[in-house]
């Protein structure tokens, strides 16, 4: 057996510890599977995670890495089962949770997953490489790549690429205090 | 060692008779190239997006790819609906492979060119 890249037995790590359920977990043989595996990987790696084997260009479809497809491809029987040497470090885990909580556990990814997670990942790397582009400019540009994506999910995925850029240090004393008058008049 | 430019010539000619004539369309061209760059396979609504053609232009291009051999449609299911997704075959592949091999020697007459208009 050839030997694996250490970086797809990381990605097995990440998957095993996101919040996923995969009706075929062997992507060779679904859509979907592969679909969510990108996706995941690429926000894995945006938020910070070293996957140095895998590059992702932006054309029209959404990040996307052909040396990540040609490993899962190889290793369609140990992504399925998701067996990995791996371990996560303790930074790596915390990049995985806030994937888990802020994009996996939203109410849209059970019945729209493929479009939830195709326009994150687009607002995500349009935004990665155009740091200061407004709202307006981000939504415009992501319907343009995702013509077929509805303009509520893709508003959705914006505030979620806002969340997952979200850093603690953001949150001064002041922008709390006005986040809780917001809290106290939704109340 | 330098080629004649003779065979250069010659290699112009009787590559471009081995490629499909039918297949050497700029659609078709670029079908082929992105479903080879696309190994996960394309869906009919990006394929639309990517090259700006009409629904009717695309699908009889697909359905030509697909009736020859070099592409496959497969049936998925996404988000709950039902869907296909198109996929390049080993033919597709062999296919455009003949195509670069084509160009490459054009790409060897400009080399000719230019080396003779240097001398």
């Amino acid at each position: 057996m050839s030997k694996v890249n250490p970086d797809f037995l990381k990605v097995i790590a990440i998957l095993s510890n996101c919040k996923i359920e995969m009706k075929n977990p062997k992507p060779a043989k679904n859509f979907q599977t592969r679909l969510i595996i990108q996706k995941i990987i690429f926000l894995s790696k945006i938020l910070g995670i070293n996957l140095r084997s895998y590059n992702f260009s932006l054309y029209k479809n959404g990040p996307y890495s052909p040396s990540l497809t040609a490993d899962y491809y190889d290793n369609n029987e140990s992504i399925a089962a998701l067996e990995t040497s791996y371990h996560l470090t303790p930074n790596e885990q915390e990049i995985v949770g806030k994937i888990n909580n802020v994009v996996l556990e939203h109410p849209l990814n059970i019945y729209n997953q493929a479009d939830l997670l195709e326009a994150i990942s687009t607002a995500y790397y349009i935004k990665h490489y155009n740091e200061d582009i407004l709202d307006d400019d981000l939504f415009a540009k992501t319907k343009d790549e995702k013509p077929f994506i509805s303009a509520k999910i893709i508003t959705i995925a914006i505030n979620i690429v806002k969340k997952l850029r979200f850093k603690p240090e953001y949150l001064t004393k002041d922008i709390q205090d006005e986040l809780d008058l917001w809290d106290k008049a939704e109340d | 060692m330098e080629k004649d430019p003779k065979n250069i010539i010659r290699d112009v000619v009787e590559n471009s008779k081995k490629i499909n004539s039918k297949v050497f369309t700029l659609t078709r061209c670029i079908l082929l190239t992105l479903m080879w760059f696309n190994k996960d396979g394309l869906q009919f609504r990006e394929l639309k997006n990517i090259l700006n053609i009409s629904d009717g232009k695309l699908k009889s291009n697909l359905d030509f790819l697909q009736d020859i051999g070099f592409i496959k449609r497969i049936p998925i299911r996404l988000d709950q609906k039902d869907m296909h997704i198109y996929m390049i075959e080993d033919s597709g592949k062999n296919e455009l492979k003949k195509i670069i091999r084509w160009v490459e020697n054009m790409k060897e007459v400009e080399g000719m060119y230019n080396e003779q208009s240097k001398s």
